[in-house]
């Protein structure tokens, strides 16, 4: 009676894995779903941090009030509609007409989607940093952008990185809305396997598995590099 | 060298400098005193434009202070903070050599020389790599003083410099403050120690209510106080 119960077992995981060499499809959706969470952390990043300073120049300075506006208005239509949306648009409305790569896509809808959220927090990053800090660099008369750039915006990520790093992990974890539009990432490559088995266990556990390891992972590395930056021992 | 003309400063509804006007000369030695609330800092602070003047003007050097001279004339003003205000996120010598490297007045190499030898005259060579966090509030003032100084500044402003400090701590900064005006730089002083201003200033300002009610020189402004508020003030304090 066990004995048949992991017989079954195992020949599930057989017709779900090995079988027609299935696990492509899953290592295809892992390829997919770490490139566009990388690429789309680092554009992320960038246009987010690019924002936050718009932002921050404009509070500090009263500088460049039309792109403030942008900034916020960008802002606040990112944060207020799904990122379902945000990609479909992007893909069935932007791109239309025009041969893109599909991951392209995913890379921007997501890199987009997270610069919104990365600006919030490095701006609150940027609030948070002491006023004597800037005092003092203006003071010695270094330009309000030497500043930021040489003592605020430095402290500024460090102060926010755990809060950074929760926000890769979610990016990480969204990619999976991509498999709406048909990238093969690692939802859809589970999909696609159990479409043909007619067996959903293992191939959603396995993703779901193999999303923990990556989670996991990542929170680590994360970890590591704020232990690093903390051993100075600053602040 | 330095001329304050009809100075106002106001927070919101609140005034709190009234109408200032003040000069002094290379090499003065200035020390401001009053009660808390006086607008001392405020002045202070208003004179490199940390706080922008809501009226008046600041002339330094013959040229008066705006916004697109600002950075440089910033530059020949040092200024030190009660809270020190060192840069968290370097280390001691990058404190020390952030400012002449950015602003292109020394390349990194020389910047690193005359830290090494500010450092050294304030027995603190052994610290050039470690962050603030880990100096006493002593060493970081003293820092704080020979940063400002890697400017070459001509005149330094001191915000109560020595008020944040545990009393053990102030005489190491009192006499690196004193050694920079042997020197022969121009200071402009907010502080409560009497005794460090009587020795040290060749004039004092007593401000009350955002005004400069009596200003001469220290022997005669501590013996002989002209007004009633100064005498009370300099009862309390004593």
């Amino acid at each position: 009676m066990i004995l048949s119960f992991f017989g079954e077992l195992s020949h599930d995981f057989y017709r779900a894995v090995i079988e027609d060499d299935r696990y492509l499809y899953l290592l295809e959706g892992l390829k997919n779903t770490l490139i566009i969470a990388f690429f789309a952390v680092i554009l992320g990043a960038a246009l987010g941090t690019i924002i936050a300073l718009i932002k921050n120049n404009y509070k500090e300075n009263g500088k460049h009030k039309i792109m403030n506006g942008l900034c916020n208005l960008y802002v606040t239509i990112i944060r207020g509609t799904p990122a379902l949306l945000q990609l479909m648009i992007i893909y069935y409305v932007i791109f239309k007409s025009v041969d893109i790569s599909m991951t392209l896509v995913g890379i921007l809808a997501f890199g987009l989607n997270s610069a919104a959220y990365v600006s919030e927090v490095i701006r609150a990053g940027m609030e948070s940093v002491d006023q004597g800090q800037k005092e003092a660099s203006l003071a010695l008369g270094l330009s309000y952008g030497q500043t930021v750039r040489s003592v605020i915006l430095p402290q500024a990520i460090k102060n926010v990185l755990p809060a950074l790093g929760n926000e890769f992990i979610t990016l990480l974890k969204e990619t999976s809305v991509a498999s709406y539009i048909g990238i093969v990432e690692l939802i859809k490559a589970s999909d696609i396997i159990a479409s043909t088995t007619y067996d959903y266990f293992f191939p959603l556990i396995i993703v779901a598995l193999i999303y923990l390891v990556l989670t996991i992972g990542l929170s680590r590395i994360l970890k590591l590099l704020e232990r690093k930056w903390n051993r100075h021992a600053y602040r | 060298m330095l001329t304050v003309k009809q100075l106002e400063k106001s927070f919101g509804d609140t005034k709190i400098l009234k109408g200032i006007d003040f000069s002094m000369e290379k090499g003065d030695r200035v020390v401001i005193i009053g009660p808390s609330g006086s607008g001392k800092s405020t002045f202070l602070r208003c004179l490199n434009m940390l706080e922008k003047p809501t009226k008046g003007t600041i002339t330094f050097e013959k040229v008066e202070l705006n916004q697109h001279n600002l950075a440089n004339l910033r530059q020949k003003i040092g200024m030190v903070f009660q809270s020190f205000n060192l840069f968290s996120n370097l280390t001691v010598e990058n404190n020390l050599i952030l400012a002449p490297v950015k602003t292109k007045k020394m390349t990194e190499e020389e910047a690193k020389k005359k830290a090494k030898a500010l450092l050294k005259r304030i027995n603190l060579e052994d610290k050039a790599d470690v962050y603030p966090d880990s100096l006493s509030g002593g060493q970081k003032q003293r820092v704080a003083i020979i940063r400002s100084l890697m400017m070459e500044p001509d005149i330094m402003l001191f915000d109560e410099p020595t008020s944040a400090l545990d009393p053990e701590m102030i005489e190491e900064v009192l006499t690196l403050m004193k050694e920079v005006a042997h020197e022969g730089m121009s200071m402009i002083i907010v502080t409560h120690e009497l005794e460090f201003a009587r020795e040290i200033a060749t004039k004092v300002i007593f401000m009350d209510q955002g005004k400069i009610m009596e200003e001469s020189p220290p022997e005669e402004l501590f013996e002989h106080p002209k007004t009633e508020r100064l005498r009370e003030f300099l009862s309390k304090i004593k």
